[in-house]
């Protein structure tokens, strides 16, 4: 069975992909079609409820300064999903390269990478986003910057020990015989068979890194308005959420259903590229990389 | 076993009389803030709270049946210039400091040595006492260095009367933790971070003190000092959050208590920044005045508990306030014809820094200035910060805010002593204070007499009405929340509680 179409047998999975695809749309799409200015306050309208209350002019309701919700979540997906992403690829991509670096040449070389990994994991990360944005300020970068700080280090730990793994197989000592060099060997042999968990790591780490964004933006230390991200307007609406329920719960559904459909996603990631772990965990949702992370010291 | 029954009976009538004895002789006041000094020259308000109820002062600002500030005459009978440079104090006879000792010209010259030499009066009176002359028992002079009409008003905010036998015995520090005064009560006992209690002083000389303890619980998070007062926890929760506003009147054991404060807001123009300079051209200072809706943000944000400033940078608490400006009207078209007068007609770039968590809805109503100006062209940054980095940005030299920030300032009922910070040489003083702002600033500053001191701050109204220095919000409600039954307390626009009227029973 090839990975994509085992990736379609989970019907969770196939769920998730279309929420991600759907998301994702909502996200690249122009905002021009939208039924509002997202940023356009009208207190005349402030916290309106929406199709419940029968209003057909903003169907989910309004927020403390009259802005339409429905637009505005929309408007928010975008900057949601940039920062998600722009994140997680930073992350991935510094992990990796010192996730290969510390497996391949172990000695002290992996010694002082782990010995680095192992001073971030100590570190109390939304602590650290924190203090960060409030000395750098809360822009897109720092936001980005910051998220990508308090994950590379998880990438890094599966590549390594996936690393050591596979340099004691018999095709890189051949390739070694072979005399492929350091960077052939692991660009060329090494990284193509690691690939698979850093997807799945990858697909997780998002779903994690949108959470930790929806905190940060909750405590204000996000973007500024403007700019909106969906953590900002649950923060934005908690004042009021006795009064008018919907300016947190419409944000904080969105962002429930964004994270579980990368989770969703990256379970079927996990499990069509690997098969053995998808034959030991069938479909409970246990299995190789959880365990792997777990084992890993 | 009947007589048990009965003795029985006995004991829980005779506890409940004395729980419903106590429970009326005590009154407990959640409030956000341990002061960490009673010292009574200090002039933070959640300090005041508590030192007022201790600490008497010779004068205090009070406000009359229309809400209007005027002086109350307490430890001195009356006040009257002498001359341009002296103000005659009566004091009042037969008042004994708490420990005993006499309430006397002599200790009035104490005390009002310390208040003209305290830091936080430094503002306004510093180098201004030449002495303070003991006429006979009853009467004191303070001499000024220079003519200053403003003086009974610092008088009003500050003259607290220390028992100064006891303050040179134990020294400032033991003083300021446990002043002693002439007050209604006296410091009990202070657990930092939990409760000040304070004792009835059994020789007050102004009536029967009513409370036998006043006790202060230290309750720093808004919610939770609500929750204590729907509990019964306490009697009375200070700052109230917005939020919490309908949940207490639709409460049936307590009740809302609103009071115009008198903290002026206003989003500031910072025109000494380089990045301001379409500031400097007095039509754009207007348009920006006309771009944003005063009543919509009072009605909807506030939930009407707020009052649009009337285009002058006084509340109508305040004296000096000119009761015939209006708010400037919400008018985008005529902002944007303003602006393109100005020769911005496609708008310009501006920064604009406002508080989060500093005052009610600061960040929201930040977000709805921020969006009103876009509305008329303006493009406009936001620039989100925690108070006491707005005041690092304020205070550094070169001042580092930018070209428009928005802050809440209260500096008490005087509207001389509010404003005077605009003054040349002071720290709110930009370079767009019109001349007719001086000129009658400079006028109320040597007025003696009020009537003449309020004519030349209403000039000062007109001129920044004509030439704003800031665009003029709002003025808030302060909300309280009170347990039905405790009866007479009145709220204040300074923030601070004064127990007097509803703690004591006048003779």
């Amino acid at each position: 069975m090839g990975v994509a179409r085992r990736l379609g047998s989970r019907r969770a999975t196939r769920v998730g992909l279309v929420f991600l695809a759907l998301f994702l749309a909502l996200g690249v799409w122009p905002t021009s079609w939208l039924p509002h200015d997202p940023t356009e306050v009208n207190l005349g309208l402030a916290n309106r409820p929406g199709l419940w209350a029968g209003n057909w002019s903003q169907p989910l309701g309004t927020d403390f300064l009259g802005r339409d919700l429905l637009s505005r979540s929309v408007y928010a997906a975008r900057l949601t999903l940039v920062i998600g992403l722009g994140a997680v690829t930073i992350a991935t991509l510094v992990g990796t390269v010192v996730g290969l670096l510390a497996g391949y040449f172990a000695g002290w070389v992996d010694e002082v990478l782990s010995w680095l990994i192992d001073v971030q994991l100590a570190f109390p990360m939304i602590a650290l986003a924190v203090a960060v944005i409030a000395v750098l300020g809360g822009s897109l970068t720092s936001l980005i910057g910051v998220l990508a700080a308090t994950s590379w280090f998880t990438t890094a730990r599966v590549v390594r020990a996936q690393v050591l793994a596979v340099k004691a197989s018999l095709f890189i000592e051949a390739a070694g015989a072979l005399g492929a060099g350091s960077v052939r060997t692991v660009f060329r042999h090494i990284l193509p068979n690691v690939v698979s968990p850093i997807l799945a790591v990858a697909t997780f780490e998002m779903a994690r890194l949108v959470l930790t964004e929806s905190a940060l933006s909750f405590l204000g230390l996000g973007v500024s308005s403007p700019q909106t991200t969906w953590g900002a307007m649950i923060g934005d609406g908690r004042a009021y959420v006795y009064e008018s329920w919907w300016v947190a719960t419409v944000p904080g559904l969105l962002i429930a259903a964004l994270v579980i459909a990368f989770n969703f996603v990256g379970d079927g990631l996990r499990d069509a590229m690997d098969p053995t772990s998808y034959a030991s965990s069938g479909r409970t949702g246990g299995g190789g990389l959880r365990s792997e992370q777990a084992t890993e010291p | 076993m009947m007589r048990n029954a009965v003795r029985l009976c006995a004991v829980i009538a005779a506890a409940a009389v004395l729980g419903c004895a106590t429970a009326q002789s005590r009154l407990i006041i959640a409030q956000s803030v341990d002061p960490p000094t009673l010292n009574p020259f200090d002039t933070t308000a959640p300090y005041t709270s508590v030192y007022a109820q201790v600490c008497e002062p010779l004068m205090f600002w009070d406000t009359d049946e229309n809400g209007g500030a005027y002086i109350r005459m307490h430890l001195a009978t009356s006040y009257e210039w002498v001359d341009d440079l002296t103000i005659r104090l009566k004091l009042r006879d037969g008042v004994t400091f708490s420990n005993g000792e006499p309430f006397d010209a002599t200790a009035a010259k104490v005390s009002l040595e310390k208040l003209f030499g305290a830091f936080n009066y430094s503002q306004w009176l510093e180098g201004l006492l030449s002495e303070v002359r003991v006429v006979d028992e009853d009467t004191v002079d303070v001499v000024l260095t220079k003519s200053a009409g403003f003086v009974p008003s610092v008088l009003a905010m500050g003259s607290f009367q220390i028992a100064p036998a006891d303050f040179a015995a134990r020294g400032e520090d033991a003083f300021n933790q446990s002043p002693v005064c002439t007050g209604p009560w006296m410091v009990g006992e202070h657990v930092r971070d939990d409760h000040i209690t304070l004792r009835a002083n059994p020789n007050y000389w102004g009536g029967d003190v009513l409370y036998d303890e006043i006790v202060y619980r230290i309750i720093p998070d808004d919610n939770a000092r609500v929750a204590a007062l729907e509990a019964g926890e306490v009697d009375m929760a200070v700052n109230v959050p917005l939020s919490a506003a309908d949940r207490i009147e639709r409460n049936g054991a307590l009740e809302l208590l609103a009071v115009p404060s008198l903290r002026q807001f206003a989003t500031f123009f910072d025109t000494d920044n380089p990045k301001a300079v379409p500031l400097l051209d007095v039509r754009v200072r207007l348009a920006l005045n006309y771009a944003v809706d005063r009543a919509a943000l009072c009605s909807q944000l506030f939930a009407g508990r707020c009052t649009p400033m009337a285009g002058q940078f006084l509340t109508n608490q305040h004296s000096g306030f000119d009761p015939d400006l209006e708010p400037y009207p919400f008018d985008p078209q005529r902002a944007r014809a303003l602006l393109a007068e100005a020769g911005y007609p496609n708008g310009f770039a501006l920064e604009l820094t406002y508080t989060a968590g500093r005052y009610p809805q600061d960040r929201q109503a930040g977000e709805a200035i921020a969006a009103y100006l876009r509305a008329v062209g303006i493009d406009v940054t936001e620039r989100t910060v925690d108070f006491p980095e707005w005041a690092r940005q304020f205070d550094a030299r070169p001042r580092e805010t930018t070209a428009l920030y928005t802050v809440g300032f209260l500096f008490g009922q005087d509207g001389y002593l509010a404003l005077l910070g605009y003054t040349e040489g002071n720290r709110f003083r930009t370079s767009v204070m019109p001349e007719g702002f001086d000129a009658g600033m400079a006028g109320a500053a040597t007025a003696t007499n009020e009537a003449d001191r309020i004519g030349f701050l209403q000039q000062a109204m007109r001129a920044i009405n004509q030439e704003p220095f800031a665009i003029y919000l709002y003025a808030l409600d302060d909300l309280y929340g009170v347990r039905k039954g405790v009866t007479g307390f009145k709220p204040r626009g300074d923030q601070t509680i004064r127990l007097l009227d509803m703690g004591v029973a006048r003779h």
